[in-house]
């Protein structure tokens, strides 16, 4: 979860330019991240599906696991010593991390913004305070951990049926009660609960992430409810209304800014030489368009016609309003990529107003956000 | 020392440095809306 996460903050490119950074003030919880590159283009798109995924299957398993340990919440005296105060303590950042990290995580891809923070910097920051409490957890029980689970047999837990379901014997972290009551449930039916539960979070979400028809299997994922028609029939985040977009008519030229600077008409575009890409979109709440059919023009073409630096990156502008990634910078590694365009049709037709017409940028292996709709100003700069 | 000691010493050390790593991201997660933010973290560890 933790690596996945810090992956799909890298992969906003955080450290190319400030505007592409979610949690400006992170020091050194990333600034020594790498730029992210531009492909594979399933890149982002796995990453987010594993994370979003990974996170919901996580969520049965970390209460099963707090039910298991919850004597200890009450253990008396509190403290019996400074390493045993500190490791209490630690245990409020652990536990304190872990569910804070599983809520603002379900909150965010539930598109239920209800906190007092910005989602990206909570949960970032979050994260890290989990990830250091976990690693120093894990490290003094590691072996206990190995050992407890080698005390019992997989196979034999599976085959016992409650009526021969007996107590642990005590155990020298007293969390096996000194006076059990009598098994309301065997162990395999305790297991079997708890895969159950994660697999049915699996099955009823993982459909957002595959796209296409597995999309409508995809019951706890409000997204995808917002479609286009004919070949514009595929996942819409933001809608042109949302975004403040009017009718975009022939007066709208595309300005590009380099070494010499441009304003160039849609018609103009269309006669520069075209490049079709199959690339999907991914968001960063584990949603996809699934792959789509992508022609446009490559943003190599538009660099040399601005006549950019090949290390030049670029700096994206739409004509939306409103808070929030109306703007991107990319990286000259995602300016050359082949299959990096500015797109002007998808599946054999033009761009809806709703998937960014009249032109959007098209980027493998970059997040959802990042491929801006509705370009007005393309500025090629030294990076 | 003693095994026992030792053990305790570097679990001590090791929590400590687990502090350092949480208190400097800390800082920072409470910058946004301190007490928003600590309600929401303590809240979540009481509330499970």
């Amino acid at each position: 979860m933790f690596l996945t996460g810090l992956a799909s903050y890298a992969a906003y490119n955080p450290n190319l330019a400030p505007a592409n950074d979610t949690t400006p003030g992170k020091g050194l919880l990333g600034s020594w991240l790498p730029t992210w590159p531009a492909g594979p283009s399933w890149l982002y798109w796995v990453n987010q599906g594993v994370h979003v995924s990974l996170g919901l299957v996580l969520i049965p398993i970390v209460l099963a696991k707090l039910w298991s340990v919850l004597p200890k919440l009450f253990e008396w005296p509190p403290a019996r010593s400074l390493v045993h105060l500190a490791d209490r303590a630690s245990l409020l950042l652990l536990v304190g991390g872990a569910v804070f990290e599983l809520v603002t995580g379900v909150m965010n891809i539930q598109y239920y913004y209800a906190w007092p923070f910005v989602f990206y910097q909570a949960h970032y920051y979050g994260a890290w305070v989990f990830i250091a409490a976990f690693v120093v957890h894990v490290a003094f029980r590691l072996r206990r951990m190995v050992t407890a689970l080698r005390a019992r047999s997989l196979i034999r837990e599976l085959r016992t049926p409650l009526s021969a379901t007996r107590p642990e014997p005590p155990d020298p972290d007293h969390l096996v009660s000194p006076d059990p009551a009598p098994p309301t449930i065997s162990r395999r039916g305790a297991l079997g609960m708890v895969a159950f539960s994660s697999l049915a979070l699996l099955g009823l979400s993982v459909g957002q992430t595959i796209g296409g028809t597995a999309r409508s299997t995809a019951l706890l994922a409000p997204r995808g409810l917002q479609l286009g028609s004919g070949p514009n029939d595929f996942q819409v985040n933001k809608t042109a209304a949302m975004a403040g977009i009017g009718l975009v008519d022939d007066s709208w030229r595309l300005e590009v800014n380099g070494a010499v600077s441009r304003s160039i008409s849609r018609a103009e575009l269309l006669a520069l030489p075209q490049h079709t890409a199959r690339l999907p979109i991914a968001c960063v709440e584990g949603w996809s368009t699934g792959v789509q059919t992508w022609t446009g023009v490559r943003l190599a073409d538009l660099a040399d016609l601005a006549g950019a630096a090949p290390d030049d990156q670029l700096f994206v502008e739409s004509l939306q309003r409103g808070e929030g990634f109306g703007s991107v910078t990319l990286s000259a590694g995602q300016v050359r990529a082949a299959d990096a365009l500015l797109a002007l049709r998808v599946n054999g037709a033009d761009l809806s107003l709703d998937h960014g017409f009249p032109a959007r940028i098209v980027v493998p292996a970059i997040p959802g956000v990042h491929n801006t709709k509705w370009v007005t100003r393309m500025t090629f700069l030294v990076g | 020392m003693s095994a026992m000691a030792r053990r305790e010493s570097a679990q001590l050390l090791a929590l400590l440095a687990g502090f350092a790593v949480a208190g400097y991201a800390a800082i920072r997660l409470l910058a946004g809306n301190p007490v928003g933010i600590g309600a929401w973290f303590v809240g979540s560890a009481i509330v499970h």
